[in-house]
């Protein structure tokens, strides 16, 4: 077997705890799966796009023509500058997709990456509490400037940025941008900036974008997704967006790997994209209905955790939450010692509470999985009615 | 940046024949021969089968399904496979469904394939192989399907272009991981016998080599020839991984929906290359190929199967077309099966003269200059040969016939022609 996939077999746990919370009798609110149902003006947009025969057979390789117009347009207005539908995007199989195009396209053997949230291959740096104590807001969640900065040198061919982030939910400010962005451009870094949950940013917070602070054009690939905007998981559709110089790359991995992406999917996006560009200047546009949405069963979600006596970390974006559960010294001492806390706490409210969620440190590389193995990540795109709720706490107070 | 920004693995991948060509058809009008779609719709059942998936009441259909393929989907394709191949097979581990075959190729390669590793090529090849080898670090190894003269006043068929057995086992070596079979072959049209699989497999046997079997055309085989799927050969099961496609099986090219099948310690691996890429295909089209096989498994054999009416109704497209062809001079070699057709036009030197020393090979000029100047577009078989090798065979072109009105279209443009040429 290749060394690749040797490589790539570290990643799992999300596949593990997928499997397990596929019971029907668990609420599952692990896994980021809308429960909710797209708009119906999208699923039409679909049905009427797969009745033309045309539309069922290849379309251009880096993006259906409609597709990557709508997403030029809608970007234009979001940046405030020209964006070329057919140089400067790139249309791929969701935004897993097009992560996997821009590494492999950018990053080479011995390339230093960084990555603010951890994973096992490459040089991390990890949030840190702000005045250390227990945060209740992903605000609270803070990367040290110095310490960013001394992981930079002259390896470091680029830095992963996810904001709105998940797992904390954490919305980087312009500031913190800059501190970034400064970096970047110091070390002549490239930045992939992954925003598939651009549109979901709650009350007091604003999504900036990287690609629009000065200097940061050029050396950014911008990467967003249907399924996250139009809660339609299923379609896999994402994109990547930046200069032709870094784009070029992008489209040569993907015409060498899955050459083009589903037709009639593409074709209804781009016409759900036409509808909501036109009504950006509208409340009802759904990029910001949608939001509304999901803001009232965030604060649901965070109420009804603090009421079992569990401590919440509120996010100022995405659909996550993540939860301190040391509050409620559970002991799972006898259980394998070897287990970081919170894939036993996760396993023990799966069998005993029916309630499934995914151990916060499966988002950490190895030296720093002991530090957050307190926090478990809740989804809250979640129909969640009333009932649920109740049956939820419920659960737990039966203990 | 003082080095280059893009990575090594980049390197000799960015040219694409498609790219090309489908700018030029689309610059010039075109009569669209060239690339392989069909333009006739998909079978009702499976439009409806797709409508149902999309507006019905089953709403998580639109989000995330099974990582590794849709459970309705492999469990059928595990039925069906299973039946044609005589084995019991358990649709988790010995079934995976990918972003069309074409990823499928993608996560093999990726997988299977090393720096130093060497895979057997058989030109002509689907364009994607060569730079798939590369970028995962392996070494292309080519080997040429030759020319036999067809019998006198015959037209020439696919199965004439046949392997040396001698240079075929002289291309196996210490480092050769895997061999790359495509039967039915794109472009040629050849559909492999048995005597031929069973050369290639005792090779793979003797050198403990993997066999990646693209077999996207497998239902497009014409005058009564039989697929045979080279897995179910002795010593091949275990060694091979068989890639299918939805789009070429029921004409939705478009919906991107393809599979692997082999064992589980073969596909293990690229279950870890596809969670590490894309890790989802979209469901709704999984959905909907799940229901289009399930209706031929119950149709299979039967005149009214989709397997049975479509090679049908295309054999009758090739035919057509080889008469066309033939009556404007060029020599169509008979496909046994896709919906390719290779023609030779060395006749059209004297129209289209030969540059001696040209960097072109004479196909790719020859099209290009049908393109401008016929409105007929096709693809020049250079382009399925490798850099090295592509003067060896240049005087032949591709032709799609998976067509209706444009087939007429370019009938008309053929007929046309003809008088021109007759014309004092």
């Amino acid at each position: 077997v290749s060394t690749t996939v040797n490589l790539a077999k570290q990643n799992t746990s999300l596949v593990e705890f997928t499997k397990v919370a596929a019971d029907p009798s668990i609420v599952n609110l692990g896994q980021g799966l809308p429960d909710i149902c797209p708009p119906s003006y999208v699923k039409e947009e679909l049905a009427k796009a797969a009745a033309v025969d045309r539309l069922n057979q290849y379309t251009r390789g880096f993006g259906h023509p409609s597709l990557v117009k709508a997403l030029s347009q809608v970007y234009e207005r979001v940046c405030g500058r020209k964006i070329d539908p057919l140089t400067d995007i790139l249309v791929t199989v969701g935004g897993y997709g097009s992560l996997f195009s821009t590494i492999q396209a950018l990053i080479e053997e011995g390339d230093e990456q960084l990555l603010h949230s951890n994973n096992a291959c490459f040089v991390f740096i990890y949030f840190s509490k702000k005045n250390g104590g227990n945060p209740a807001s992903s605000a609270d969640w803070v990367l040290d400037p110095a310490e960013l900065a001394s992981k930079f040198n002259s390896k470091t061919k680029a830095i992963i940025l996810n904001t709105p982030h998940n797992p904390i939910g954490k919305v980087f400010t312009r500031e913190e941008l800059q501190v970034i962005a400064d970096l970047c451009i110091k070390h002549d870094t490239l930045c992939i900036s992954d925003e598939v949950y651009e549109w979901l940013v709650y009350k007091g917070n604003k999504h900036i974008k990287i690609a629009t602070l000065p200097g940061m054009w050029e050396r950014t690939i911008t990467i967003g997704s249907a399924g996250k905007t139009y809660s339609v998981t299923g379609w896999k559709l994402g994109w990547s967006i930046g200069p032709q110089n870094l784009i070029k790359h992008l489209q040569v991995v993907h015409q060498n790997t899955l050459y083009t992406c589903p037709t009639p999917l593409q074709e209804a996006l781009a016409q759900a994209l036409w509808v909501d560009y036109k009504r950006m200047d509208d409340p009802d546009c759904y990029f910001y209905s949608l939001p509304r949405e999901l803001e009232s069963k965030r604060d649901r979600m965070a109420q009804l955790l603090q009421e079992v006596g569990l401590r919440p970390v509120v996010p100022e974006g995405g659909y996550f939450m993540i939860v301190d559960v040391s509050t409620l010294n559970v002991d799972l001492s006898d259980v394998d010692e070897n287990q970081p806390y919170d894939y036993k706490f996760v396993r023990w409210m799966i069998s005993s509470k029916k309630l499934s969620a995914i151990p916060l440190s499966a988002f950490c590389g190895p030296e720093t999985k002991r530090q957050f193995e307190k926090y478990i990540r809740f989804c809250f795109i979640k129909g969640l009615e009333t009932r649920n709720m109740d049956d939820i706490a419920n659960n737990w107070v039966v203990r | 940046m003082s080095r280059p920004v893009q990575a090594r693995r980049l390197e000799g991948v960015d040219k694409n024949i498609w790219v090309e060509f489908v700018k030029l058809a689309a610059t010039y009008s075109t009569v669209n021969l060239g690339q392989g779609f069909p333009d006739f719709p998909p079978p009702e059942f499976l439009k409806e089968a797709f409508s149902r998936a999309v507006s019905g009441e089953k709403h998580m259909l639109h989000q995330y399904t099974r990582a590794f393929g849709h459970p309705p989907l492999v469990k059928i394709l595990a039925q069906l496979f299973g039946k044609l191949l005589g084995r019991d097979l358990d649709p988790m581990t010995n079934v995976m469904v990918t972003v069309g075959a074409y990823q499928a190729l993608f996560c093999c390669f990726q997988a299977f394939i090393d720096e130093g590793d060497e895979v057997i090529i058989i030109e002509p090849f689907f364009d994607c192989y060569e730079p798939m080898v590369k970028m995962a670090g392996g070494t292309p190894v080519y080997v040429p399907l030759r020319p036999k003269a067809p019998k006198e006043g015959k037209l020439m068929s696919s199965a004439d272009w046949q392997l040396d057995p001698a240079e075929l086992a002289s291309k196996f070596s210490e480092q050769t991981k895997a061999i790359v079979l495509n039967s039915p072959n794109n472009p040629l049209g050849k559909v492999f016998s048995r005597g031929e699989l069973e050369l290639i497999a005792d090779l793979c046997v003797k050198h403990d080599a993997l066999c990646i079997s693209d077999e996207v055309y497998e239902w497009l085989v014409y005058d009564g020839k039989e697929h045979i799927r080279i897995a179910s050969l002795p010593g091949m099961w275990d060694r091979t991984v068989i890639i299918g496609s939805a789009g070429k099986t029921f004409n939705v090219t478009g919906w991107k929906v393809g599979w692997t099948v082999g064992p589980n310690r073969l596909l293990q691996h690229l279950r870890t290359m596809h969670q590490n890429s894309v890790y989802h295909c979209a469901t709704a089209a999984q959905d909907a190929v799940a229901q289009g096989f399930q209706r031929e498994f119950e149709h299979y054999g039967k005149p009214d199967s989709y397997f049975v009416q479509l090679p049908r109704e295309l054999q009758q497209k090739r035919d057509q077309l080889v008469q066309s062809l033939v009556a404007v001079g060029m020599k169509p070699i008979i496909p046994e099966g896709t919906y390719f057709l290779v023609a030779d036009i060395s006749e059209f030197k004297s129209e289209v003269p030969d540059v001696p020393n040209s960097d072109e090979p004479y196909d790719s000029r020859f099209a290009k200059w049908m393109v401008k100047n016929k409105g007929l577009a096709a693809i020049p078989l250079s382009a399925f040969y490798c850099g090295a090798h592509k003067n060896n065979y240049n005087s032949f072109i591709r032709f799609c016939f998976a067509k209706d009105a444009t087939l007429k279209a370019a009938d008309d443009i053929l007929q046309k022609w003809k008088l021109e040429k007759a014309a004092p």
